[in-house]
Formats: structure tokens, C-alpha cells, sequence
């Protein structure tokens, strides 16, 4: 392994040579991804085991009721006995969080170039944004239930509610940050405002726009969760109700676990196409990380 | 035109100027940044404007490209009055700002398009069309590099290419060369010199540092403290040494020593 990042340095010292004429052969990917997949994942998932085991061995020891908690191997078990029950709410709750996402992802980022377009109407509308996410939403869900009724459209709104903001904050903060410098060499190219904003002001704000997208992705299916719960027929949320009223923690943890997994999974799916949209952007930091071991080491 | 001249060796003191500035002025509020600025340039000539930092030299690349407007004053171009239709799309000034701003997302070859892509040129041609000045450049085999891969000297290579990019046959240098090291800076200002013969473009550059001044330059212009107005106008004729000889030489210490003393601050 030395050896290879020895090759992979050479021709960054190679590039801060004087002569212009004799360029090099430009810097190539290191071939090492399995390790440091390994390196990079190992430690949260052996603390993650390591969390299980200490959960077990209290249960086991303690001799708890599992009916009062259950241990995460009982917990297992039920969730692949209730498999099918659980799967088929999954498939509903997901339905309305993508919905929800995909409406609060479009809005947002529309809203964030309006509000990037008029700074008159972003100082009057920021406050207001930042103050909507103080109010709690286990207050508004059962209102909106009220209003809307026990269909989608309530559930749509909860998770709306829990991604408009962290897109909208990302996308104004993310255009904002455009560097002034390259504006003014784009208008003395004679760029149009719509060359401006595709070229230069959305891809200067697309890392700050991914990092809200991933924030809101996070909380979406726990936000369908929440809307289920307090008041639909179908989904995770009205699945953890009536097991709690059974008392089935089991199948409750279960649910929880169910949700968590999804998150993620949604969560790393947005990091795939980070990946895919933005190559020179994990090119750039990695490059960096790379510089800085090299440096240590030589 | 400009090419005969530029081929012709020197450029004589009959040709018709390319670009005029009459008194020009511009104020910030109450701060007068420009006072009476008058400027000349031939088609093919390297012109630079030296003095001191913050002194309005910037303001006049600002003025010239487009992104600010002056208080009074006129700028003709080939005998033409410039001021009424102003429009960048159109504009004969090709600006490079002080830093690189090559777009990290973008390879270097895209990066070089911008000016072109811009103007509404289609990738593919504007990318040929680059890919043609890479050698000359020093960016051969860095096409599909990203901006931060590429040492310091390479990156103002690449921004030098993408105004060399945009067509347009004046080019607003400003301080290129200012934020890299002695070395890369000395083989970059040879580098330069070199290419403009080849390139047939009139350029007009900004520094504060007077060697570099002198060895690239025509013509300088020394300008005073702010507002800035002109002090000196210094044709350049020093003979033809390699760079390392020619700035111990007596001429080039002579002339050196010429702007250095209009720079010195009036007390």
C-alpha cells in the first residue's frame, strides 16, 4: 500500500514543476476501495454489534419481561414472522413519503431561487421559515387530520412540512454562496441571467442543496410515520399504534427498526446520485484527504 | 491589419491607435478613483499599467469590461465611440480576474470553453477549438483534470486560455501573476511574452511589481496614487537577452530605476 501512494504522489510534484512544455500523465484513482470500504465502515458497525450484545446480555441477565423490553433477538423473530403485515404498510408508507419529498423537493428549490431572486420578499419570508420549525408537529398532525381527513393528502402535508425547510435554507444559503468574482467575469463574458443561474449559481449551490436534501431524506419517512399515527388505515405508523395498544413491543421495535433501515437506505440512495451529479466535488475532497496523508507519511 | 504590424517586428508610432481613452473619470460617492485618465494603445502592443496597490487600476478594467460605468469620459475603439451600446456580448475586451475562478465542477477543457459556450457555440467546437491551444498552453494530457488537481501556474494558464477563448482582440489582464511563487511567476512571464507574438492580441495588463513591468511591456504607464492619473508613459526598447541577464543589464537597471523614482509618492 505504500508503494501505490507513493506512484500516486508522483506526479503531484511532477505538476509544480517549472517547465509547461513536458505536462504528465494526470493523477490516477487509487485501486484500494475494498479496504477502504472496510476501514471506513467497520467501526460504526462493530459499535452498532457491540450495542446489540450489551442490549442481550441486559435482557438476558435481568431477567426483564419481554412484553416490557424485548430482547433484539425476540425482536428479530418477530419481524420476520409479522414480515408480510409489516412489508405491505412499508410499501404504503413509502408511497407518501416519496410523494411528500418530491413535492417538498420541487417547491423548495423553487422557492429558494425565488427567494434568491428577490431579496426583498427573502428578508421578509426567512423569518417566518425559521419560526415554522419551531412549531411542534405532533401539534399540527392531528389538526390536519381534522381538515383533510384520514386519506394521503394529511400524511403529504406532514412530510412536506419536514423537508421544505431544510431544502429551502440550503438552496438560499447554497446560491448565496456564489462566488462574486467569477459572477462578474460571466457578465463581462455577456452571460445571460439564465447562463448565470445554470451555469455559475446552481452548481455553486448543489453541494449546499444535496447536504438539505439529505437532512430532509432523513427525517421524511419518520414524518409519514408521524402522520400515520395519529390518525390513518394503512402504514408504519398505524402498524406501531396498534401494536402498542396490544402490547407488542416486539413488533413496535420491529416497526422502529423497519424505519430506520428505510431512512438509511433513502438517505444513502440521495448519496449515490451526490456521487453521481457532483464527481468532481468527492474527486476534490478526496484528493485533499489524500494530500494530507501524504504528508504525514513523507 | 494588427497582424501585418505585429509581424512587421515593431510597431510604428504612425499606426492608427486601436483603442482610445479620453479623460476619463469615475467617482465612488465622494471618492474619486479616476481623475483625467487618458490611454492609447496600438493593435498588437502589451501595455502596462504599474502602480501602487488600490491606486484605480482595477477600475479601469471595470470600466473597460463593462461591469462599471464611468463618470465621464469617452473610449473609442479602432476610432469608434464605445459608450452608447455597451453590451458584453459584443464587447472587444477579453477580462481575466486576479484569481484563476476556473469552476471546480468543470474540467479544464470545459473550463477553457466558457467564453465561447457563452456566446452560444456549440460543445463540440468550442472544445476542438480549445483543444487546439492546449500544447501551446502546457495543458496537454490535464483536458479531463478538474481545476484543483493543477498546480497554481497551470491554473492561470488555463484562465489565460479561456480569455484568449472568448475571441475578442484585447485582453484586460489583471495582476495574473500576483499570487504565485518567484519561479512559476519568472517562467510564466517569458512564457507570455512569447505567446502574445503568436497570438497577434493587444493586451493590457496590470501589476505592481516594476520588472515585471519592463520585461513585458511596450509601452508602461505609471500611474499615481489615488485617483489615479497618468504620470509617466514609458516606451520599453531593451536589447534582446534572456531574462536573467537582461534585468542586471544597465538599460533595464536604468529604466528601472526611471519608474521606480514616478512611483515615489509627491510629499
Amino acid at each position: 500500500m505504500k508503494v501505490i501512494r507513493r506512484e500516486i504522489n508522483r506526479p503531484v510534484e511532477i505538476i509544480g514543476q517549472l517547465n509547461p512544455a513536458t505536462p504528465v500523465r494526470p493523477l490516477s484513482r487509487p485501486p484500494n476501495r475494498g479496504i477502504e470500504f472496510i476501514k471506513r465502515y467497520a467501526p460504526a458497525t462493530l459499535l452498532l454489534l457491540a450495542l446489540a450484545a450489551l442490549w442481550q446480555l441486559y435482557v438476558s441477565l435481568s431477567g426483564i419481561r419481554p412484553t416490557v423490553l424485548p430482547g433484539p433477538w425476540r425482536v428479530l423473530e418477530s419481524l420476520i414472522s409479522f414480515w408480510d403485515v409489516i412489508w405491505e404498510n412499508l410499501l404504503f408508507t413509502l408511497f407518501e413519503t416519496i410523494l411528500g419529498f418530491g413535492v417538498a423537493l420541487a417547491g423548495g428549490l423553487a422557492f429558494a431561487v425565488l427567494l434568491d431572486i428577490s431579496p426583498g420578499l427573502r428578508r421578509a419570508v426567512y423569518p417566518l421559515l425559521v419560526a415554522s420549525q419551531t412549531i411542534p408537529l405532533i401539534a399540527i398532525a392531528p389538526l390536519l387530520v381534522i381538515w383533510f381527513g384520514y386519506d394521503l393528502i394529511p400524511k403529504i402535508i406532514v412530510v412536506w412540512l419536514v423537508c421544505f425547510f431544510p431544502i429551502v435554507v440550503a438552496g438560499v444559503d447554497g446560491f448565496a454562496s456564489t462566488d462574486p468574482e467569477t459572477s462578474r467575469l460571466f457578465k463581462s463574458m455577456g452571460a445571460t441571467r439564465r447562463q448565470l443561474f445554470w451555469k455559475l449559481r446552481l452548481p455553486s449551490a448543489l453541494p449546499f442543496i444535496f447536504s438539505g436534501v439529505r437532512i430532509a431524506i432523513t427525517y421524511s419517512v419518520a414524518g409519514a410515520v408521524l402522520g400515520e399515527y395519529v390518525g390513518a388505515e394503512k402504514g408504519l405508523g398505524v402498524l406501531i399504534q396498534r401494536f402498542k395498544n396490544s402490547f407488542r413491543n416486539d413488533l413496535i421495535f420491529a416497526t422502529v427498526f423497519v424505519t430506520a433501515v428505510v431512512s438509511i437506505i433513502l438517505f444513502l440512495l440521495v448519496s449515490v446520485l451526490q456521487h453521481r451529479l457532483m464527481p468532481w466535488y468527492y474527486r476534490m475532497r478526496e484528493g485533499r484527504t489524500q494530500d494530507v496523508i501524504s504528508e504525514g507519511k513523507i | 491589419m494588427a497582424n501585418e504590424q505585429t509581424k512587421a517586428g515593431s510597431v510604428t508610432s504612425v499606426a492608427r491607435p486601436q483603442l482610445e481613452i479620453g479623460s476619463l473619470y469615475k467617482s465612488f460617492g465622494s471618492l474619486e478613483v479616476l481623475h483625467d485618465f487618458n490611454l492609447s494603445v496600438r493593435p498588437g502592443e502589451f501595455i502596462t499599467l504599474l502602480g501602487p496597490s488600490g491606486c484605480g487600476k482595477s477600475t479601469v478594467f471595470n470600466i473597460l469590461s463593462g461591469l462599471e460605468s464611468p463618470s465621464a469620459g469617452e473610449i473609442r475603439l479602432d476610432g469608434q465611440p464605445l459608450q452608447a451600446a455597451f453590451d458584453a456580448r459584443h464587447s472587444p475586451f477579453a477580462y481575466m480576474p486576479q484569481r484563476d475562478a476556473l469552476l471546480p465542477w468543470r474540467t479544464i477543457l470545459d473550463n477553457t470553453i466558457l467564453g465561447l459556450e457563452l456566446q452560444g457555440q456549440p460543445k463540440k467546437l468550442a472544445r476542438a477549438e480549445a483543444q487546439a491551444l492546449f500544447a501551446d498552453f502546457g495543458l496537454e494530457g490535464f483536458e479531463k483534470n478538474y481545476p484543483f488537481e493543477l498546480s497554481g501556474g497551470m491554473r492561470q494558464r488555463a484562465a489565460l486560455l479561456r480569455t484568449v477563448l472568448t475571441r475578442r482582440p484585447i485582453l484586460l489582464l489583471d495582476e495574473p501573476f500576483g499570487a504565485l511563487d518567484a519561479l512559476t511567476r519568472a517562467s510564466l512571464q517569458a512564457w507570455l511574452r512569447s505567446l502574445q507574438t503568436r497570438l497577434n492580441r493587444t493586451i493590457l495588463f496590470i501589476t505592481h511589481d516594476v520588472e515585471e513591468a519592463l520585461l513585458l511591456s511596450d509601452r508602461v504607464y505609471v500611474l499615481g496614487a489615488r485617483p489615479a492619473t497618468v504620470k509617466l508613459i514609458q516606451p520599453v526598447a531593451l536589447p534582446g537577452l534572456p531574462p536573467a541577464e537582461l534585468v542586471t543589464s544597465p538599460e533595464f537597471v536604468a529604466l528601472k530605476g526611471r519608474l521606480l523614482h514616478s512611483l515615489r509618492p509627491e510629499v
